[in-house]
């Protein structure tokens, strides 16, 4: 098992994995999105995201087979931040066979040292209140709980 | 104490609360600069004149003891069922105002202001460390959705 850095080759594997974790997303939000656009939406964001060079995705290859990927963005803040660029993890997704080994904290640890090589001190991500093994993933790492976002519906 | 709906002319009180509120912030969140804060508020006359916000000033005796900011967001592509969400950017009373009820008001009228405009939901964020906040959102039901969290790396 290997954790390296996606190449334009993986693209289509990713894929796959991305739209899965999109619709795991949305059935654990109380906010379901609407899965014929995601559906068809997913693949072009993700090859458009690819080309991005404030973005990096890491994969997780076992077999030749991609089991698990991570992306990352570096964000640019607004003026009145102190600190001015941040590393953002945007998405991080194991397969469900290969869970509980450890992967997900490898993958994660790839894009922090990555930020880290950038001089990016600052990793933030978001995670649904209800989502508590992504939640506990990421305290393990040292992830403090910053902003909540609260909804009400009306 | 009357609470109502700032207008153009209303600018400079605006600026002013607007202010204040970001320097009470700078104080808790280590993140901002507050040097930085004093240029921010020119924003505000622009979006003192768009129809997709409201500034909603509690005034006592003339003087603005309190703000609330509110925004018709358009949400991304995916979201058919919810293509528009209220978000409350801002919410503050001045210390010497509080635990009277005015914050309360002060989200009833975004409330009312939100409900002409035909939402489902709203949003609103709140920093980890505002548990009077919190409390109070809780009270006007709303309940915790996403977490964002952050590694700082020394």
């Amino acid at each position: 098992m290997i954790i390296r850095q996606a190449k334009k080759q993986d693209l289509k594997q990713i894929a796959e994995l991305d739209l899965v974790l999109a619709m795991e997303i949305s059935r654990k939000d109380f906010f379901k999105k609407d899965e014929t656009i995601l559906k068809k939406m997913e693949k072009p964001y993700l090859y458009r995201d690819f080309k991005n060079k404030n973005n990096i995705f890491f994969v997780a290859e076992e077999k030749k087979q991609i089991i698990g990927f991570a992306g990352g963005h570096i964000k640019t803040n607004l003026k009145f931040f102190k600190i001015k660029k941040v590393g953002f993890i945007r998405e991080i997704y194991v397969k469900p066979s290969h869970r509980h080994k450890g992967l997900g904290q490898k993958l994660m640890r790839e894009i922090i040292r990555y930020f880290k090589n950038k001089k990016i001190k600052v990793a933030q991500l978001t995670v649904l209140t209800n989502n508590q093994p992504a939640f506990k993933l990421y305290q393990s790492l040292g992830f403090e709980e910053n902003r909540k976002k609260m909804v009400r519906r009306i | 104490m009357r609470i109502r709906k700032a207008t153009v002319k209303d600018f400079k009180k605006v600026k002013d609360i607007k202010t204040e509120f970001m320097f009470w912030e700078a104080k808790r969140d280590k993140g901002i600069d507050p040097e930085k804060i004093k240029k921010v508020p020119f924003v505000l006359r622009g979006k003192l004149k768009n129809k997709d916000m409201a500034f909603f000033l509690a005034e006592e005796k003339g003087e603005v003891i309190g703000f609330a900011w509110a925004e018709k967001q358009k949400n991304k592509f995916f979201w058919t069922k919810y293509p528009f969400k209220g978000y409350l950017h801002d919410l503050y009373v001045k210390k010497e105002y509080r635990k009277k009820g005015i914050g309360k008001k002060l989200i009833n009228e975004c409330f009312k202001w939100f409900k002409k405009k035909k939402f489902k939901y709203w949003e609103v964020g709140v920093h980890a460390w505002n548990i009077g906040a919190k409390k109070l959102y809780q009270k006007k039901g709303f309940e915790e959705h996403i977490v964002w969290m952050r590694q700082i790396k020394k």
